[in-house]
């Protein structure tokens, strides 16, 4: 396409170019299939027998007779010539089978609960962390980097123990929540977000600024949504998970050495086990890594293979559910835990609302006259919410008063009706709070309630001229998108979308009311709130 | 009109003072989730392990009981840098080994990166995004797996042999794992230099080691763990590189085109140093990588063979958990935590200033 747009060249010119193409293309392919030729190999090595994999690890083409038995009627192994030639092999399903006859379930299980939350919170954290390092100037900005950049440099290795030290004091140690917490955020991480940040133009932030938008407003609303191809990346690269991965197996190679000193050492290398390696063809057999697994005591829901493929069919595998359930229950823990964590929860989500829409209007407040006394601004938001928070909060006092005492009063009890009110309980918590997050947008309403009134009453007192500073700039940004935009037919790709991009933000604000019909408010109370 | 301007100066005026320190305030809030992280997990176990550093900790004894190690100031390092013996020894071939691996691994893997990711962004190639995918495949499977993978591939019947070896019928096949010559050493034995003929040069020790081996280069088994994580990473480096690259402006290239440069003027004058920033990023996170280096060393070759691949931070997994010298271990990691951060600072030196003229 470039090539077409471009004025003919002399001869010898499209030649040599010809001839880069073709290199670029072949140096391409051949680095291409270097990189796949190890995943066929590990896909066809995970149907050989063991003999197989170890003798012919290169063979790749899969020939009848399939499913083969590695071992003969009386028990022997079969040799690897026996199964499979140089480039040939008879595929043997005793790989799959050792490893679905262990606790795979929660193996995966656990790998899903790791990745996922530990996916969620270092998005969440590393672009905080990354966007404040790459705009806001605060004291101590360049510090924080810097020791950031230098804890990656000490290997991992040594910090084992005083994690797991730590870890024990803070009572985390064999949990999910410690794992989690302990890779929350990773240096890598805020690194990438930070150059990321860095390359996105600050004209849009400052559009947004001049609305009077607050760096938290601006960061959710604006930049973090801009920011969707480094989150991707951030989610896909989770480089500390996988180094973990490794690192974690270490002791199932040697338990010999390891696993006979009892001691910190050894136990610290035990916490960072990950059982979900254990698939691993060369290891199959190792019971030992299984072993790892019994370190997170979270019940499987479904660890038999005949439970999760088998023949018996759906009804066994909703027994099979149901019994997972039940044990699950059996524990105590996760009653316990369900109760203790919806207490914590509910604290905040009686007076949220309030002290939300308080927090809103202090923060629009201090944008616009910000010599005002800030704690009777929050006051008000935070009364004029209260009744809304006040009934939510009545109705969480009642479910944690009725759980508080199903905790007390079931916590030694056995037989079916405890068992099953507790059953019961258990659901009815998990499903109020997802009503009670569900019911979480209750946030927009209140602001908006709490906005009008605030609009109501301070709109004539307001001085005028205050408003007025902000907006030349706002209006001169409008017409600088729009002068832009014409001529930007041909414009090339990223500045279009960049011109876009804050031609979407000063849409947004001259929909909320900048220099259209209004004179005197350029930007009203609700419009504001309402757009952000 | 003096007057309203007057007063909007004034206004001006503290809604600046009040903004920087509003602004202070969000700085604080946005990193601190991630500083409540790195403070527990981060710094405060990297200060124990240089408190450790100074005893003689095993690791074994639980800190909980009486008197479970005792202060020994800089012992530790002493024995790791001057006193004569077999710890300074290993730390030296670590140290020699470890640094043969990143002048291999790095440049390599950087530049691979960036070629590939030039022709992945050029306009005319077909299917990107199967190439793309192919090449960040290995980045996102587990080290582990990867390196069995590898070490299949590379034993004496594995697919490198033979692949070679059909290629090349007298070719005789190379032992990749287990093979402890250096590579300047075999090169070398090429044009018939040898210890014995080298002259008294090569016998002379420095820091528990002889010049000839000093000189040695990478051993072939350090060499195929090179190729493996240059192998690994290339990949994740050139998404990155392709990234910033699809973030340049084409109007430059246009304007470059319309100007006649071709297209290698065009990449050495507008493509590399726009992406300067990406260069530093990318090298940073490639020294910091490499230097500590262990998942492949562990499963492939446990530092042999004759020690040609004990790398410092598998020097820190053996002095810790192997020989239960947790403080030897923990000094280890500071020295390197120390030489990485002196790498780093010139890196930046040669990357990091060029990039701001």
């Amino acid at each position: 396409m470039a090539t077409a747009a471009l004025p003919a060249r002399p001869e010898s010119r499209s030649i040599t170019r010809r001839v880069v193409v073709v290199a670029g293309v072949v140096l391409l392919i051949f680095f291409a299939f270097i990189e796949i030729v190890p995943f066929v190999l590990t896909v066809t090595n995970s149907f050989k027998c063991l003999p197989a994999v170890q003798a012919n690890p290169q063979a790749f083409v899969p020939v009848p007779p399939f499913g083969v038995s590695c071992r003969t009627d009386s028990g022997a192994a079969r040799s690897a010539s026996e199964v499979s030639t140089p480039l040939t092999f008879n595929p043997a399903l005793e790989g799959y089978n050792e490893i679905f006859g262990q606790n795979l379930g929660q193996w995966f299980v656990n790998t899903v609960v790791f990745s996922v939350a530990v996916t969620l919170a270092r998005l969440l954290f590393d672009s905080l962390a990354g966007y404040a390092l790459a705009r806001i100037k605060f004291p101590g900005n360049r510090v924080f980097f810097f020791v950031m950049l230098g804890t990656m440099m000490i290997p991992g290795v040594v910090l084992l123990i005083p994690r797991f030290i730590i870890l024990k004091q803070l009572g985390m140690l064999n949990t999910y929540q410690g794992f989690i917490f302990s890779l929350a955020a990773d240096a890598f991480g805020v690194f990438l977000m930070k150059q990321f940040f860095e390359s996105i133009p600050e004209e849009i932030e400052e559009a947004a600024q001049v609305d009077g938008a607050s760096r938290f407003v601006m960061f959710f609303r604006v930049v973090l949504p801009m920011a969707t191809p480094a989150l991707t990346a951030l989610t896909i690269f989770r480089q500390g998970v996988e180094q973990l991965h490794g690192r974690a197996d270490h002791p199932g190679r040697q338990p010999e050495s390891v696993q006979s000193a009892a001691g910190t050492g050894a136990a610290a290398w035990r916490v960072w086990r990950d059982p979900a390696l254990a698939h691993v063809p060369r290891r199959v057999g190792d019971h030992d890594a299984a072993a790892g697994t019994g370190l997170f005591r979270v019940p499987a829901l479904l660890c038999r293979r005949h439970q999760l493929f088998g023949a018996e069919g759906m009804i066994e595998g909703f027994r099979a559910g149901w019994r997972g359930l039940r044990s699950l229950e059996h524990q105590g823990y996760v009653y316990i835990w369900a109760n203790l964590l919806w207490i914590l929860l509910s604290l905040p989500i009686i007076t949220a609302p309030a002290a939300w829409a308080g927090l809103i209007r202090l923060s629009y407040h201090t944008q616009r006259s910000p010599t005002a006394a800030q704690f009777s601004e929050f006051w008000q938001g935070f009364r004029e919410n209260l009744k809304r928070g006040a009934l939510l909060g009545l109705a969480n006092v009642a479910v944690i008063g009725i759980n508080v005492v199903n905790l007390l009063a079931y916590r030694d009890a056995n037989g079916l009706a405890a068992d099953t009110s507790r059953m019961v309980w258990t659901l009815a918590l998990l499903l109020w709070l997802a009503a009670s997050f569900m019911r979480g947008p209750v946030l927009r309403d209140g602001t908006a309630v709490a906005a009008g009134r605030v609009s109501q009453r301070r709109r004539d007192d307001r001085p005028q001229p205050a408003v007025h500073a902000g907006n030349p700039a706002a209006d001169g940004g409008v017409d600088r998108a729009q002068r832009t935009v014409p001529g930007g037919v041909a414009a090339p790709d990223r500045r279009g979308a960049r011109v876009d991009c804050q031609r979407r933000v000063q849409n947004r604000i001259r929909a909320s009311g900048i220099g259209t019909t209004r004179e005197a408010a350029p930007l009203s109370d609700e419009a504001f709130f309402q757009n952000f | 009109m003096a007057q309203l301007t007057v007063a909007t100066r004034q206004q001006g005026g503290a809604t600046m003072q009040d903004k920087k320190r509003e602004e202070t305030i969000a700085g604080y809030l946005f990193i601190a989730p991630a500083v409540v992280v790195f403070v527990v997990f981060l710094i405060i176990p990297i200060l124990f392990s240089a408190y450790i550093s100074l005893t003689d900790w095993n690791g074994i004894t639980p800190l909980t009981s009486e008197q479970p190690y005792s202060y020994v100031g800089l012992d530790n390092y002493n024995q790791l840098l001057f006193k004569d013996g077999v710890r300074q020894q290993d730390f030296y071939k670590a140290l020699k080994n470890t640094v043969y691996y990143v002048i291999g691994v790095v440049p390599t893997q950087t530049i691979l990166a960036l070629v590939l990711a030039v022709i992945v962004n050029q306009r005319w190639l077909k299917a990107k995004g199967f190439f793309r995918t192919a090449f960040y495949f290995p980045s996102i499977t587990s080290s582990v797996v990867i390196s069995l993978i590898f070490m299949w591939m590379f034993q004496r019947g594995g697919l490198v042999n033979a692949a070679v070896g059909s290629l090349f019928p007298n070719y005789q096949s190379v032992n990749w794992l287990d093979d402890p010559n250096g590579i300047v050493h075999n090169i070398l034995g090429l044009f018939g230099v040898t210890l014995r003929s080298a002259g008294d040069w090569a016998r002379v020790e420095v820091a528990g080691l002889r010049l000839w081996d000093w000189v040695s280069g990478p051993s072939v088994t350090m060499l195929t763990i090179m190729i493996l994580n240059t192998w690994t990473t290339v990949g994740t480096m050139m998404v990155i590189f392709l990234a910033a690259l699809q973030n340049i402006p084409s109007h430059i290239y246009e304007a470059a085109s319309i100007d006649g440069a071709n297209a290698w003027q065009t990449f050495r004058q507008i493509t590399v140093p726009l992406l300067r920033p990406t260069t530093f990023f990318v090298v940073t996170l490639g020294l910091i990588g490499t230097f500590q280096v262990f998942d492949q060393i562990f499963v492939i070759s446990s530092g042999g063979p004759a020690k040609t691949t004990l790398t410092i931070a598998y020097l820190v997994y053996n002095n810790g958990f192997k020989n239960s010298a947790m403080g030897v271990a923990a000094a280890t990691a500071i020295l390197l935590f120390i030489i990485i951060f002196v790498f780093s600072i010139i890196q930046r030196r040669f990357v990091g200033e060029r990039a701001q003229t």
